[in-house]
């Protein structure tokens, strides 16, 4: 069987052929897969029989469905597959059982089977001539096996059978294997023994090594501790002082601005005040010096037109003297109506008069009321302008006083909380100097004071007294402040049970809240 | 515009009123004292024209009486003549004076008119003055303090 390459394709082909051929790749036989592959790739690549050189086929056209020419090469090439699996399949068989029998076959005949006989040669199968099972070995006369097979024979008087023989064989392999065993037990008795001296030696060198790097690290450790807790107390006086004299100066450019307002505002009133009240007094002026220009003086009553009608001639005088008729009567009663028209002329212009002179007077009272009340007014403004600016100083002086004293509670109040945090940082280190003790080392902590009794005021007060409390740490670094969450979380290289404690010390020494939020609260 | 403007602008409305009031008033008393003595004019001629009228026929009645006629001197004429005539004169003093009193009337009330159009505004300038005294008295904008 070979494979060909016919009408383009490389095919299975078994006796000769006259076509071009390709012959099978050295090395024996192949498995159907690496068979198949083999045809797999030729077949993909076109390389198979190219001329050297080329190493991929142009584009290959789209194959035609097969023609029954090449369905038959098909199904005989696919028959002659199967077949040839099956008798690879048969030849492994074959192959498997052989091996096996081999496997259990004891060639130098000394029981032991030819899969496990490690000796020189023991798997090698019996030669033609010589020795007995044609190991090497056995090629010479005397061996310890052989010596021990014969002296047992020879002593026990049994006869040279090959049983024999073997069951000797087994016997020697058997106290050879105890012997083997016996010496490996001692030896390892001996190793054990070696090895627990070197052990113990080794603990001994130890322990004495471990007690002195754990007094080391636990030294080395309460220090880690004690600079990673003075650094956390050194950020938080820090940060405490910094609220602090953010605090305040919210505070100043809260209190500031509106202080300075009230005096702005006071004096804008006292202004408005003289403002007021002289425009006041320009009014009352203007006012009665308007009244009295437009009173109007009585003259109602002055050179009022009166008439005193005269006495109608009578039409009948003549007549009556043309009569003989005294006219006298006549004459009584025309004096007599005169004399009435006269009176009440003069009753009138006397009432007129009189009138008039009321008038007068009511006119006088009505100036003298005008001039008065002007006057009036006059003087409560005079007597109003001191109360007035009495009353607002007062009142700004109030607002002034009320400002300033929020101010102070305010202050106060931060005070209290820094004072607090400077408290809780002392007491914290004197809690991390007595928990992580420093030889050598004096105690820096110092109960802050109460507020106003020369404690730190920071630098809103003045009072110069251990200003650099907050700022500083007591070993003099840069004050930290560790958050144990991001890269920061083990600047010493703590063990964890350290570490942890220290945490619950720092999360403890802190537990009083948050400084600078009551600062922000207010 | 002032306070003092605003209140003078109030009183200056009423000023005017008054004084509207005042010369309408005075217009009517003119036309009253017209009519008044036209009046009185026309009466007195018809008493006299009444009395004169009458005269005649007076002495008629005596002459038929024989108290009067050529060389007849009667008392009785004589009185009644005088008393005839003596009435004329009164009937005319009465009308004259009633004439003259209500003439006179409409002269003192147009005094009482001028009298009080005086009276009102002087108290009208003393109640402006009094208002802006007490307006600029009271201290509106500083009553806080």
């Amino acid at each position: 069987m070979a494979i060909v390459y016919k009408n383009g394709r490389l095919v299975r082909e078994t006796g000769s052929s006259t076509t071009t051929t390709t012959t099978m790749p050295t090395g024996g036989y192949k498995t159907p897969e690496e068979v198949q592959a083999i045809i797999d790739n030729a077949t993909a690549n076109g390389a198979g029989n190219l001329p050297s050189g080329k190493s991929k086929l142009p584009p290959q056209p789209i194959q035609p469905s097969l023609t029954p020419e090449q369905a038959k090469s098909k199904a005989a090439f696919e028959a002659n597959y199967q077949k040839e699996a099956e008798a690879r399949k048969l030849a492994e068989t074959n192959r498997i059982k052989t091996q096996t029998a081999w496997n259990k076959k004891d060639n130098d005949g000394d029981g032991i089977p030819n899969a496990t006989d490690i000796t020189p040669n023991g798997d090698k199968p019996a030669p033609t001539s010589g020795s007995q099972n044609g190991n090497t070995n056995m090629a010479k006369n005397s061996t310890p096996i052989k010596d021990y097979i014969n002296n047992q024979l020879r002593m026990a008087g049994l006869p040279d059978t090959p049983a024999n023989r073997s069951k000797l064989r087994t016997e020697y392999m058997k106290i050879q294997a105890d012997e083997a065993d016996r010496v490996a037990k001692a030896d390892k008795a001996a190793a054990d023994a070696q090895t627990a001296a070197d052990k113990a030696a080794a603990k001994a060198a130890s322990d004495n090594a471990t007690a002195t790097a754990e007094a080391a690290a636990t030294a080395a450790s309460n220090k880690a501790a004690y600079d990673a807790i003075m650094k956390s107390i050194g950020g938080y006086e820090t940060n405490a002082d910094t609220a602090k004299t953010d605090a305040m100066q919210r505070l100043a450019d809260l209190y500031n601005p509106q202080a300075a307002a009230l005096d702005t505002q006071k004096q804008d009133q006292l202004n408005f005040l003289q403002q007021v009240l002289s425009q006041a007094g320009t009014d009352i002026n203007s006012s009665e010096q308007n009244f009295l220009s437009r009173l109007i003086n009585p003259s109602a009553y002055t050179d009022v037109p009166l008439i005193n009608m005269p006495q109608q001639q009578n039409a009948l005088m003549a007549a009556l003297q043309s009569q003989g008729a005294d006219t006298g009567k006549v004459a009584e009663q025309s004096a007599a109506d005169a004399s009435m028209n006269d009176f009440m002329k003069q009753l009138i212009s006397r009432s007129n008069t009189q009138y008039g002179n009321a008038q007068t007077n009511y006119v006088d009272a009505l100036r003298n009321a005008g001039m008065g009340a002007a006057k009036s007014g006059r003087d409560y403004l005079a007597l109003e302008q001191p109360r007035l600016q009495s009353g607002i100083n007062t009142k700004f002086a109030d607002l002034l006083a009320s400002l300033n004293t929020n101010r102070a509670n305010a202050e106060s109040d931060v005070m209290s909380t820094f004072q607090k945090a400077l408290a809780d940082a002392a007491a914290a280190k004197l809690k991390g100097e007595t928990d992580y003790p420093q030889t050598g080392t004096k105690s820096s902590a110092k109960i802050a004071n109460p507020v106003g009794e020369g404690v730190d005021m920071g630098n809103g007060f003045g009072d110069g007294v251990n200003s650099n409390l907050a700022k500083t740490p007591a070993d003099g670094s840069t004050p930290l402040t560790y958050d144990f969450t991001g890269s920061d979380s083990n600047p010493e290289g703590l063990t964890a049970e350290k570490l942890k404690k220290l945490q619950e010390d720092l999360a403890n020494m802190f537990s009083s809240g948050s400084f600078g939020s009551g600062f922000l609260t207010r | 515009m002032s306070m003092m403007d605003a209140i003078s602008g109030n009183y200056g409305l009423s000023e005017a009123g008054a004084i509207l009031r005042r010369r309408n008033r005075s217009i009517a008393n003119q036309q009253s004292a017209t009519l008044g003595q036209q009046r009185g004019s026309r009466k007195m001629s018809d008493i006299t024209k009444q009395y004169v009228e009458g005269f005649q026929p007076k002495m008629a009645s005596y002459g038929r009486r024989g108290l009067a006629g050529p060389n007849v001197a009667s008392g009785i004429q004589r009185k009644g003549l005088e008393q005839y005539a003596t009435n004329l004169q009164s009937s005319l003093g009465a009308e004259t004076t009633n004439l003259q009193d209500q003439l006179n009337q409409i002269s003192v009330d147009e005094a009482n008119s001028e009298s009080e159009l005086q009276q009102y505004l002087n108290d009208l300038a003393l109640a402006k003055n009094q208002r802006i005294i007490d307006t600029a008295t009271a201290l509106r904008q500083l009553q806080g303090y």
